[in-house]
């Protein structure tokens, strides 16, 4: 039997895509599903005993106390994101100079993304500890009288993992940046010199229209990260000082006291945190480039 | 000829086949002990050898990630016949029905020759749940002879009560800058070793908010704000005490397994070094967190398992451990019965820790420390634990009143124990 062009062509796309779609089905959607389904249960996955349980997860969700205190530091963490977009689309701007020896630089500032995260906690922790460098450092400028307990102040805690954050993540945004700085035909910026623009005007006129897919993309990613932190939280606090975020809470109900039908309620909850706040980040950027034809 | 050959073969085919199938594997977890592996080895080889027809299986599994593993394991149904669980994660099986009691399988004989304290540690509604086994030192602490000297301290009269250690304390920062002690963060720990009744009998109503609760709590708050205690104790960081320790920067420390490092990492802090009894506890309880040994409750040879278990955990083979790691035998028969540590103990203060931690004195009155678990129930432990934890360090900070952290406490701790 001979297939048409066309069928050929669909048998084709159908085998591209099967594998994806195959892929996606088995890590992605099938274990959306069955956690929705579980966090209606009160499931023990040792003796694999399902109780439906109906809202009740749901209800004592919502009665949980360290659920308000980590939805409330969960959000707060997002203030890291408006500040680790700016800095590395500043940094991406600096390292897209083509002046000698640029590539160090870019390599520098990529290291801490590729750093082990027990290494990024021993050395902050040593930082960040009362007796640490940074309260040395800040002292031996007489910036600070007093030592600054950097993970134990409540009020200080979470900002100290904000800043490990900002750290790591800097790097990793900056790369795309990059990628979306070389991107900008250089043809548009000769010819708005030729126009009389001055750098502030290309950078506003030019560079950030061009750069709006680009930064969509990085709004989403940093702000579904900082609404997901888990391993700065664990590794500098352990969820101490008041630093618990929905994340540890999700891990800690699932795999320290085996809750696994109210640690799929609160996934739930935080999967729809997570939906809003893309939402609104294509509402701010609109959809790149393709709104502003 | 060809005949006999066949026959010959069918009768060595059967016999071998008789032979493995009455082999019974038991696969057997141990938590990050595979710096062990020759001791492991050779209690292995030993029972192996006594037991022709059961074979041992060894896993070791890092500790980090056996909460992970054995949910995986169990849930799929390849649970290991025999797993090294702490207290805690014994507490959390057990509320969700994970582990097999092991009642038909143990004697009473065989219970005997563990101390009773730890052997009820994991006795749930008259349940075992698991063969206790080794503990870390307690209730004894390194102390720096040469910070005691330098502060004009007698470096040979240790403080015995919480009151002199911090007015040893005191002295030490004000004379040399280093901290002085290193107390336990935990709120359950403190206050049940001042001999306080944290919940009432029927596990119903919290009854830690006492007068003694409060001065114990103040003390700790006043002592913390005067940087007499290393302030990252509060998140339970016994690494960074290790390293204040090690530098000289902290004079008391109940370094339990830690000493061993402090020997090799920092020789001549360990050689200014002795062990003193920790400041005496006014319940005269010393709690513990020992090691066990369990059996998920679908493993496929739990006898097995059990029997292997008891001979691991026998007098002689944890006396034997006791020699190559610093701890300290759950079993009756202690380190001063045997020679070996009698004669080492002055010279090694890693032997001297366990001899003084191992006394029948301390172990007869030992608990574990998640008895109060099983009066509130498993499955509201930890969440009790949180709670008073959390309001108990938030005291030591100075971030509330004593009064007003342990009131907070008691209410929300009321709340959990009402539902």
């Amino acid at each position: 039997m001979k297939l048409t062009r066309k069928k050929q062509q669909l048998v084709v796309i159908i085998a591209f895509l099967l594998v994806p779609i195959i892929l996606l089905g088995v890590f992605s959607y099938y274990p959306i599903i069955k956690g929705t389904i579980l966090s209606f249960a009160d499931y023990n996955m040792l003796t694999s005993e399902i109780n439906w349980v109906g809202l009740k997860n749901y209800r004592w969700l919502f009665n949980y106390k360290y659920f308000y205190v980590s939805l409330l530091n969960t959000l707060k963490y997002l203030i890291v994101v408006p500040f680790i977009q700016f800095a590395s689309m500043g940094l991406a701007v600096l390292v897209n100079q083509q002046v000698p020896g640029i590539k160090i630089f870019r390599t520098l500032f990529y290291v801490p993304v590729i750093t082990g995260s027990v290494i990024v906690s021993i050395a902050w922790r040593w930082i960040f500890d009362v007796d640490g460098i940074l309260n040395y450092f800040l002292m031996s400028l007489h910036l600070i009288k007093e030592p600054i307990m950097w993970l134990l102040d409540k009020n200080m805690a979470l900002f100290s993992c904000m800043f490990v954050t900002f750290w790591r993540g800097l790097g990793y945004y900056m790369i795309i940046y990059l990628a979306g700085l070389q991107n900008i035909p250089s043809e548009l910026y000769e010819a708005a010199s030729l126009d009389g623009a001055n750098s502030f005007k290309k950078f506003t006129k030019i560079t950030v229209p061009l750069l709006k897919p680009t930064m969509l993309l990085c709004f989403i990613l940093s702000s579904m990260s900082a609404l997901q932190v888990f391993e700065e939280i664990l590794l500098l606090t352990e969820g101490k000082s008041q630093t618990t975020t929905l994340m540890f809470e999700l891990y800690d109900l699932a795999f320290n006291k085996l809750e696994f039908g109210k640690s799929a309620a609160l996934a739930i909850v935080l999967s729809i945190f997570l939906i809003c706040l893309t939402f609104l980040n294509f509402k701010i950027f609109g959809l790149g480039g393709e709104k502003e034809k | 000829m060809k005949k006999f050959v066949t026959v010959l073969f069918l009768i060595l085919t059967v016999f071998t086949i008789s032979f493995a199938a009455k082999t019974v594997t038991v696969e057997f977890w141990t938590l990050s002990l595979s710096t062990f592996s020759d001791y492991i080895n050779e209690v292995i080889n030993s029972f192996e050898a006594a037991n022709p027809g059961i074979k041992i299986d060894w896993v070791d599994v890092p500790m980090g990630s056996i909460q992970q593993k054995l949910v995986a394991a169990i849930a799929s149904g390849k649970a290991p016949d025999l797993v090294n669980l702490n207290a805690q994660y014994v507490l959390d099986y057990v509320a969700k029905n994970a582990l097999q009691p092991l009642d038909e399988y143990v004697t009473e004989v065989d219970k005997f020759l563990y101390w009773e304290g730890l052997w009820n540690g994991t006795v749930i509604d008259n349940k075992a749940y698991a063969i206790t086994w080794y503990v870390g030192p307690s209730g004894v602490m390194i102390y720096n002879k040469q910070l005691f000297e330098k502060a004009g301290l007698d470096p040979n009269k240790p403080p015995e009560t919480w009151e002199e250690a911090i007015e040893y304390s005191k002295i030490i920062k004000e004379k040399t800058g280093a901290y002085g002690i290193q107390p336990n963060p935990g709120g359950i720990n403190n206050l049940s070793d001042e001999g306080i009744q944290l919940v009432s009998p029927d596990g119903k109503k919290a009854t830690f908010n006492t007068p003694e609760a409060v001065k114990k709590l103040e003390s700790m708050q006043q002592a913390f704000k005067e940087g007499l205690f290393p302030p990252d104790f509060i998140i339970g960081d016994w690494q960074t005490g290790t390293q204040k320790y090690s530098a000289g920067e902290l004079a008391m420390f109940p370094a339990s397994t830690m000493i061993k490092h402090i020997q090799i990492n920092s020789p001549s802090i360990y050689a200014v070094s002795d062990i003193a009894p920790s400041p005496r506890k006014k319940s005269g309880v010393t709690r513990l967190d020992p090691m066990n040994l369990a059996v998920p409750y679908n493993a496929k040879n739990k006898e097995e398992a059990v029997k292997f278990g008891l001979w691991l955990t026998s007098p002689y083979w944890q006396i034997e451990f006791s020699k190559l790691a610093t701890i300290v035998p759950s079993t009756k028969v202690t380190l001063e019965t045997d020679l070996w540590f009698v004669e080492r103990a002055e010279e090694d203060l890693n032997i001297k820790a366990q001899m003084m931690s191992n006394s029948s004195k301390l172990m007869m009155y030992a608990e574990d420390s998640t008895a109060i678990g099983k009066i509130i129930g498993a499955s509201k432990y930890s969440e009790f634990k949180r709670i008073l934890d959390e309001y108990w360090q938030a005291g030591i900070k100075g971030e509330y009143t004593a009064q007003e952290a342990l009131s907070l406490a008691e209410k929300e701790c009321n709340k959990l124990l009402a539902e």
